[in-house]
């Protein structure tokens, strides 16, 4: 067999292969975009198959209607986004102090902060329940943020990257007459993008996802995330799944994300990808 | 000339006064805003249809304004009321787990609704109530709780399986010997010996023991302190029958899906009755819509078959007043449940959900006349109301219970005997309740 | 601002020292300001409640206000005393040492099976890190789906492999794993994408020389990617620990915490014992035993990841 034809069948092999995997993994999501598309009524035999006869709109209307999907998304938005920039500041000044700042009982805090690398604020509900009760943030989103703000993480890793940042670029920054937050402007944080990203995606995929914190902390819609919303659908405790219902309002939830996802992956993957992340 | 440092004082002053005002919120002088937290039991429509009622109460009561808290299943419900309590803001009404009652007491979360029932009519006013839903609305002489979205457990049977079978569709089996010989009949197997179609389905311990309760009531157990719910007696004979009968319908007559129950069959079992994977089944009278909208065969719903005697408990939600709220919301929140719970209010959510009628005079409804029509079978939960027994109400309910279900869940797997399951039950929750 | 290396002049040397000790204590009191906001909200949100907690851990705080009482370390010694605790302690180590490297691992194939230039490999991508876009609220409604007996997508589909399946979420021995098998699918995708960035780091000209000379597939992975990867591999491993201990939305929906405590892990034993049982001294207890084992974990990951950068410089 010729060289390309060996590739050529190895490629083949390859696409098959990983593609039964991808299969598996999106099997899930195939039945629930078909689920929703079945007209309410019909959870008959045919519950698990992928094809749908009548392809019906009702379910999402209903879901629709269920839950303010525009306002919780932009609550979700407003609250991942909104914790990401918080860490971001709180993150490169503390990285960059461990770094780059002598001080006395550096090591000692350094290891004070790490106490938190495991330990989210949602293990600790009741007492920051509490807390944000206090400060008088209930219902908000500022409520579900706040307690979010520093990141052990976060700092952890930048300060890894900081580290890697030779001095000769510091001095010449300051031989310019940068100050301190210049240099970490002009500096650090461009040499640092890969770790930024990576730990940027960490945050927004960790705080997207929760749904303890936020049912308890807040209480209507007007500082909701999309998380507590699903739950109108999900959380049957005296009555069977609707099925289509929850597949529906599952579907409205993952589709802007997913087509954002795919609209900007590869300048997405490739951004982070540039050098990598180096320890 | 105005300076520097006396404009920077103007601008404060003048955030402080907006930010005051902002923090004043929407509400108008004299207007009630009550925070009211409710779960969403059935999913789906039951949000939108809170919603549209609240709407209604608050378009017609010009000094009161409910803001409707969706707080998620009930556990989920009680856990934000407590956390709000024990923070130090309770909500000003609930609707919560019924049996929830001493938690409640126990954190002098709650108050007394005697005063208030007595200046809306008293006794007579009550009793329209089904005496059954107040069972467990009461302790040491008062009413704390008014009954809400109720239900019980009822037995769907699926009539075109029974005729296949060569069973009488019309009634269901009427006790436990011919609820298994029934369910001998409506088993049905493949060549390879798996089981295509189970005689009978019964969620009997998912996160609570509902279910297994109705059992217990229909085998005379009396198992635990109506009056002021300190003690448990979970490994009676009766009880011990009870349990019995549910492992022989699993492994004896092999006619109920072996191994244990858990959360997920809750959710499963009125699934496999509309896909006539199980010809009857105990549910929650709260599926009946959903079962009437999806299934293709002819159905009917009945009492769970009876032990020594007919019975069932009653489940659901009540709504409850909390304590340290100012006297004005009280006032506020028993108007509010008073209209809700109201003949005509009532009956629009006792049609749109599938709850119980909580009240006799809603039965006479024009709407629920109507809905009676279409959907006989919204009797019979009404009817079994008169054979129900109380809920297990009991301090530490939540935590009793759960020791409950993972003793059936440990017989049912056969990690325990039977008596053995129910002895470990019986120990725990009496250590438990000790300090009562 | 910013200069390559290239332009900047040799004659540059090491970095400014401060001299006078003015000089000193101002950069150091520049330090503390850093910290200033990260500790704030540390102390505020962290630290606070865990020195609350403990304190709390030492009373009997049970759902009876009446029955508030110090009971120094009752709850500590009505915890070890649990046998559902121990119960716990074993679901969730086997919950950790079933999700952890088996998600891993797989997130490091699917790297190398798609660090490659193909038209697939975008929508392959897309395929298996979309589950990390779904709430796991959503997710695992959906796999209770795919979990129900008989006519379940489990059941339906791997019928013709497996034959009648098990009653998986509620069979004791399989409820945990079926649970465990949604964290991977959730996960796998998400850390894969991390190591698809570790793995531009390494150069093309390292394959080739591996290449050359005659390395096989197994070796070169051997000796050069992986060791390579070593960072990434941490930053992963530490991830999905953390995911491990704090990720139970999947068992507040599917199981909440059965069949007979068979899914009931650390963290949801503490939620069950704060919001449904009430029981907030033992939830303290439980919570200062949680914080414990996490802050041991922390500080190995953290000398190992600290050795790690030592040998890469």
């Amino acid at each position: 067999m010729t060289g390309q034809a060996l590739r050529g069948l190895r490629t083949t092999s390859w696409a098959f292969g990983v593609g039964a995997l991808a299969l598996v993994w999106i099997f899930p999501l195939l039945w629930a975009v078909a689920t929703s598309f079945r007209p309410p009524g019909s959870l008959g035999s045919q519950i698990a198959s992928l094809w749908v006869h009548h392809p019906s709109l009702a379910n999402f209307r209903e879901a629709w209607g269920e839950a303010p999907f525009v306002r919780l998304y932009y609550n979700t938005a407003v609250v991942v986004l909104g914790i990401l920039a918080a860490q971001l500041v709180t993150i490169t000044l503390a990285a960059y102090a461990f770094a780059r700042i002598e001080f006395p009982g550096r090591d000692l805090l350094f290891r004070l902060f790490l106490l938190q690398l495991m330990v989210a604020p949602s293990s600790l509900i009741l007492p920051n329940f509490v807390t944000i009760r206090t400060l008088g943030l209930l219902n908000t989103r500022l409520g579900i943020m706040i307690p979010y703000f520093a990141s052990a993480f976060g700092t952890f890793l930048l300060r890894q990257a900081f580290r890697g940042v030779p001095r000769d670029l510091e001095d010449a920054a300051a031989i310019d007459g940068c100050g301190t937050l210049q240099t970490l402007w002009h500096v650090f944080l461009p040499l640092a993008r890969p770790t930024l990203i990576a730990f940027s995606i960490v945050s927004i995929v960790y705080h997207y996802n929760e749904f303890l914190w936020p049912l308890i902390i807040t209480d209507t819609d007007r500082a909701r995330t999309v998380t507590v919303g699903l739950a109108s659908f999900t959380q049957s405790a005296e009555s069977a799944a609707q099925w289509n219902l929850i597949a529906a309002g599952t579907v409205i939830v993952i589709l802007p994300l997913l087509v954002l996802f795919i609209l900007f992956q590869r300048r997405f993957v490739e951004s982070f990808m540039y050098s990598g992340l180096k320890g | 000339m105005i300076t520097r440092g006396a404009r920077s004082v103007l601008l404060a002053m003048a955030m402080l006064l907006i930010a005051m005002a902002g923090a004043g919120g929407a509400v108008a002088q004299g207007v009630v805003s009550l925070r009211y937290y409710y779960p969403v039991g059935a999913s789906g429509p039951l949000n939108a249809l809170m919603t549209a009622m609240v709407t209604d109460f608050n378009g017609s009561h010009a000094g009161i304004r409910v803001e409707p808290v969706f707080a998620g299943n009930y556990v989920e419900t009680m856990a934000k009321a407590m956390t709000a309590v024990m923070g130090g803001t309770p909500p000003d009404v609930a609707v919560l787990d019924t049996p929830e009652l001493y938690s409640l007491l126990d954190r002098d979360a709650i108050i007394p609704l005697d005063e208030l029932i007595a200046k809306n009519g008293g006794k007579a006013w009550l009793d329209d109530f089904y005496g059954a839903l107040l069972l467990n609305a009461q302790s040491g002489g008062h009413v704390y709780s008014i009954p809400w979205q109720r239900s019980t457990p009822i037995f769907y049977y699926n009539r075109d399986l029974f005729r296949k079978a060569g069973l009488d569709p019309s009634r269901a089996p009427k006790d436990w010997t011919e609820l298994a010989q029934y369910a001998e009949k409506l088993t049905m197997r493949d060549s390879s010996g798996q089981v295509t179609q189970w005689g009978v389905e019964a969620p009997v311990a998912d996160t609570s023991p509902w279910v297994f309760q109705g059992f217990l009531i229909e085998a005379g157990a009396n198992f635990f302190d109506t009056t002021s719910g300190k003690w448990v007696k979970f490994n009676s004979p009766e009880a011990l029958g009870a349990l019995q009968f549910i492992l022989d319908l699993q492994n004896k007559y092999k006619v109920h899906p072996p191994g244990p129950t858990s959360k997920a069959f809750w959710d499963q079992v009125p699934q496999d009755f509309i896909q006539q994977k199980a010809a009857m089944i105990y549910s929650t009278t709260g599926n009946m819509t959903f079962i009437r909208t999806n299934a293709k065969f002819d159905w009917n719903a009945g009492f769970m078959p009876a032990g020594k005697r007919y019975g069932a408990p009653t489940g659901g939600g009540s709504f409850y007043i909390f304590n340290k709220i100012p006297q004005d919301h009280v006032q506020a929140a028993w108007t509010f449940i008073t209209w809700m719970t109201n003949p005509a209010q009532a009956a629009r959510w006792s049609i749109g959900t599938g709850y119980v009628p909580i009240r006799k005079t809603e039965l006479s409804t024009p709407a629920f006349a109507t809905h009676l029509q279409q959907a006989p079978q919204a009797l019979t939960a009404t009817l079994q109301l008169r054979v129900a027994g109380e809920q297990m109400t009991i301090h530490d309910v939540d935590q009793i219970g759960t020791m409950l279900v993972t003793a059936i869940q440990a017989a049912q797997s056969g990690r325990l005997t039977t008596p053995a399951a129910l002895d470990r039950a019986q120990r725990d929750a009496t250590a438990l309740l000790s300090k009562y | 601002m910013a200069r390559s290396e290239a332009t900047l002049p040799a004659a540059v040397g090491p970095s400014i020292r401060l001299r006078t000790a003015g000089q000193r204590r101002r950069r150091a009191v520049q330090g503390y300001l850093f910290l200033l906001p990260s500790l704030a909200f540390l102390a505020v949100f962290t630290y606070y409640p865990i020195l609350t907690s403990a304190e709390l851990s030492l009373y009997r705080a049970t759902a009876t206000v009446r029955a508030h009482a110090f009971i120094g370390l009752g709850n500590y010694a009505a915890v070890a005393a649990d046998p559902v605790f121990h119960q716990v302690l074993h679901n969730s180590a086997e919950f950790l040492l079933g999700t952890v490297p088996v998600t891993v691992a797989l997130s490091l194939a699917l790297a190398l099976a798609l660090n490659r230039t193909h038209l697939l490999v975008a929508p392959f991508r897309t395929a298996f890190f979309y589950p990390a876009l779904l709430p796991l609220i959503g997710a695992a409604a959906i796999w209770l789906f795919v979990y129900t007996p008989g006519y379940g997508l489990m059941d339906v589909y791997l019928r013709n492999l497996v034959g009648n399946g098990a009653n998986w979420l509620q069979d004791p021995m399989w409820a945990l794993p079926a649970i465990m098998l949604v964290t991977v699918w959730k996960n796998a995708g998400y850390y894969m994408l991390f190591y698809l960035a570790g793995l531009q780091t390494i150069s093309a000209e390292l394959y080739e020389a591996a290449r050359i000379e005659g390395a096989g597939a197994w070796h070169t992975f051997r000796s050069i990617t992986f060791p390579l990867l070593g960072p990434t591999t941490l930053f992963v491993l530490v991830i999905a620990s953390i995911n491990a201990f704090q990720s139970v939305d999947q068992i507040w929906i599917m199981s909440a915490g059965g069949p007979d405590n068979t899914t009931n892990v650390l963290l949801f034993y503490i939620y069950q014992m704060a919001f449904m049982f009430f029981d907030l001294g033992k939830a303290a207890a439980l919570t200062v035993f949680l914080l414990a084992v996490l802050m041991g974990i922390a500080a190995l990951s953290f000398r190992l990841l600290e050795r790690r950068i030592h040998y890469e410089v």
